[in-house]
């Protein structure tokens, strides 16, 4: 049996998968941007207990966080051309391509994601600040916008980043329906070379520089982020995407 | 109400957005209306049928044969969707695609669900394979209460149930592993994680020279001898009838021997 | 495409029989990740010296790595190494004899560890600094405010992230198929294999996944309830 690995080979696995992270990003993208809309969206019908969408909002929530990714992107990849087709008249079976698919899928997931971080992070600030707010003669609205929601942002950054990386790691799975990301190009590579392991190692590499990269940024809009009193860690700052 | 007119416009906002993704995906519409597009689903790591080369296109022997029958066919044109094997046919079932290419052995179950083409394309012809230091085995009876490597969907997993079903006091132990790579297979099988998996002797042998070493063996007499068809839904019976006169056609000038040899190495569209 | 029902029910059967392989792939790498994960956290928080440190590095730099990667490599490694550990170990058997799964348990393990500190130091972080000097101005220890203190509140801070962090760790199980172990989605999709019926097997496999999840899910918004009932939020 020949070598396990090789550096040559890793090398030359560079210029191969690199091109692909366009692939990753974009959906990360989508999934982002868009998804933090339904979020929004999401954690405003459930503050407001909404009548039905409440109850809609939890299913959907509960069915996209208690479903695997793998099998979401499957069921929606076979299963919403089969419903929205017919309805719409549209052909959305054959013209969308796979990488649409799989943003619909991403930015469905994070939505639901999101919206329990959000909403975590709303209830997570205590009442009397509410109440803070009202006794000072501020509306509803400017206590929201004043007090709770800047606390909230500062709770919920840590997950967000968490879940950011999380996203990045399973926009690996899109290849299963035909999308070739840099893990799919990993896996391509794996068949026409016979030699898998470099590039899955080269992948390995570029998932942590983005997660430490993810992690920075959030180091530093925490950083920014942080004018309450609250639990400093210390005077003196350690590494800094390593925040502790 | 301030709030609710923020809740209709982040809505209105979502929908908008999902709307414009939608027509990020749509590509332009059909232009020539005589020529029909058929959208063609293979496989994206099983070399050297279908895999992605150097650059990330699909390349392999069925993209080559396709590609062939393509240009013997004016009134269709070939588009090509890739994704991993387990999904090929699916894609069929949910008419992603109009024709499904992954070295596809007939069988009676697949043959309830799908139109197969009436032409062989390849020969299959598959055995037990095992790793050098495992002279034991030779039939599927030998393998009974061993644990063999196949994957969901394939035809050996077919094979394999359906054995079971006839031995069910001392079933062999199916492990599906889908998507393994054949640096997993290779290894697996010389370790014993596996004791046996089944693939053509050409499988074999590519595997081997890869590892620069005589490390796996096909055993025994053929599991099955089959040939690779297309598959087609059910209804298409005219693109089944156009494709099998196109491979007739390939057949009978020689071009379809030649690609066998040029991409596969070897004639494997009459016999081994 | 029809949905065919017989082929579903058939492949909700298989994926049942299966179910206790997801526990194990759930449960034993939660005990251990709770374990673990609470000792780093602690660990992080109170700034052990030279630990925190090398803990914030392992752990930041391993939670970039996706877990299939992560499974693929232990899993050639293991399949490679093992039968020279064994023997140098003396132990019996190779690697035939081992059942795959505890790869998959290893992998889970270290990704549960990494998630569960990250929750539970989150959820340390957003008790005010003021309660350390409460419990200090009293004349408590450092151990026992926290035990006393800060663990009590932050138990419903945590578990809603813990709980997030639960299910992922259920749903992300379901990548060991990727090595041949059967689970909820490789076992309701076996009797697809034979029957081409693999959109029915997602649907009973996401059906399985989905009433385990709510169970869980249920089960936390009790305990969060429990925990959390001397704390002032309308918003619950």
């Amino acid at each position: 049996m020949g070598k396990l690995f090789e550096w040559s080979r890793f090398f030359e696995n560079i210029p191969k998968i690199l091109p692909y992270l366009t692939v990753t990003f974009s959906i990360v993208f989508y999934a982002t941007f868009f998804g933090v809309l339904l979020a929004v969206f999401i954690v405003l019908i459930q503050i407001k207990k909404v009548r039905v969408l409440y109850q809609i909002s939890k299913v959907y929530i509960s069915f996209m966080r208690g479903t695997p990714m793998l099998v979401q992107l499957m069921l929606i990849y076979y299963g919403l051309p089969a419903i929205i087709d017919p309805l719409l008249g549209t052909s959305i079976n054959r013209d969308w391509s796979a990488v649409v698919f799989a943003y619909v899928t991403f930015i469905l997931n994070q939505g639901a994601f999101l919206s329990v971080i959000f909403y975590s992070a709303v209830t997570s600030i205590p009442y009397g600040q509410t109440e803070a707010g009202l006794s000072v003669g501020l509306t509803h609205y400017q206590t929201f916008i004043r007090i709770i929601l800047p606390q909230m942002i500062r709770v919920a950054l840590p997950p967000f980043g968490s879940d950011l990386v999380g996203l990045f790691q399973g926009s690996s799975l899109v290849f299963l329906i035909g999308v070739t990301d840099i893990m799919g190009r990993a896996k391509t590579i794996g068949s026409a070379t016979k030699h898998v392991l470099e590039a899955y190692v080269f992948d390995v590499i570029i998932y942590i520089i983005i997660s430490l990269a993810v992690r920075l940024l959030f180091w530093y809009l925490n950083k920014r982020l942080d004018y309450t009193n609250g639990r400093k860690t210390g005077g003196k700052e350690g590494i800094p995407w390593i925040s502790t | 109400m301030k709030r609710k007119k923020y809740v209709v416009a982040v809505s209105m906002l979502t929908i908008l957005s999902v709307a414009a993704l939608a027509g990020c995906g749509k590509k332009e519409a059909a232009s020539e209306s005589k020529v029909k597009k058929i959208v063609v689903g293979t496989g994206n790591s099983y070399e050297p049928y279908c895999y992605l080369d150097d650059k990330g296109n699909l390349a392999g022997y069925e993209y080559e044969v396709l590609k062939a029958v393509d240009d013997l066919l004016p009134q269709y044109e070939f588009e090509y969707k890739t994704s991993d094997f387990a999904n090929v046919l699916i894609s069929l079932d949910a008419g992603k695609i109009d024709l499904a290419a992954h070295q596809y052995e007939w069988n009676k179950e697949r043959d309830e669900k799908y139109l197969f083409g009436k032409e062989p394309y390849t020969t299959y012809v598959t055995y037990i394979t095992v790793a050098e230091n495992h002279p034991d085995i030779k039939s599927l009876d030998d393998l009974q209460g061993k644990k063999v490597k196949s994957s969901a969907g394939s035809n050996t997993s077919y094979i394999l149930e359906t054995y079971n079903k006839d031995h069910k006091d001392n079933p062999i132990k199916i492990e599906y592993v889908n998507n393994s790579t054949d640096e997993e297979t290779i290894t697996g099988l010389l370790n014993g994680v596996w004791d046996a998996t089944v693939m053509t002797k050409r499988d074999a042998d590519k595997l081997n020279k890869n590892y620069g070493k005589t490390a796996l063996k096909v055993t025994g007499d053929p599991v099955q001898t089959s040939s690779t068809y297309f598959v087609f839904s059910k209804k298409d019976t005219e693109l089944q009838g156009a494709v099998d006169g196109a491979l007739k056609q390939l057949k009978k000038d020689g071009k379809l021997k030649q690609l066998s040899i040029d991409v596969i190495g070897g004639d494997y569209t009459e016999s081994e | 495409m029809d949905f065919n029902i017989n082929n579903f029910l058939e492949s909700f059967i298989y994926g049942m029989k299966y179910f206790p392989n997801t526990l194990r792939l759930v449960f034993i790498p939660l005990s251990v990740g709770l374990v673990l994960g609470t000792v780093a956290a602690l660990i992080r928080v109170y700034k052990v010296p030279v630990l925190c440190k090398i803990l914030a590095i392992v752990i930041t730099v391993y939670q970039g790595v996706p877990i299939i990667v992560a499974l693929m490599i232990y899993n050639l490694i293991f399949m490679m190494k093992y039968n020279d550990l064994a023997a140098f170990l003396h132990l019996k058997g190779t690697i035939a004899d081992v059942d795959q799964i505890w790869i998959g348990i290893f992998a889970l393990s270290l990704t549960a560890i990494c998630s569960v500190s990250e929750a539970i130091r989150g959820a340390l972080l957003s008790i005010d600094k003021g309660q350390d000097e409460a419990g200090y101005s009293v004349g408590l220890t450092k151990i026992q405010t926290i035990y006393r203190i800060v663990l009590p509140q932050m138990i419903p801070v945590a578990i809603p992230m813990l709980t997030n962090h639960v299910v992922g760790l259920i749903k992300a199980s379901s990548v060991v198929m990727a090595i041949g172990i059967i689970e909820i989605v490789a076992g309701a999709t076996i009797p697809s294999s034979r029957t081409y019926s693999f959109f029915e097997g997602y649907v009973a496999a996401a059906l399985i996944y989905w009433i385990f999840t709510v169970m869980i899910e249920y089960l936390a918004k009790i305990l969060r309830k429990h925990t959390g009932r001397f704390r002032r939020n309308l918003y619950d």
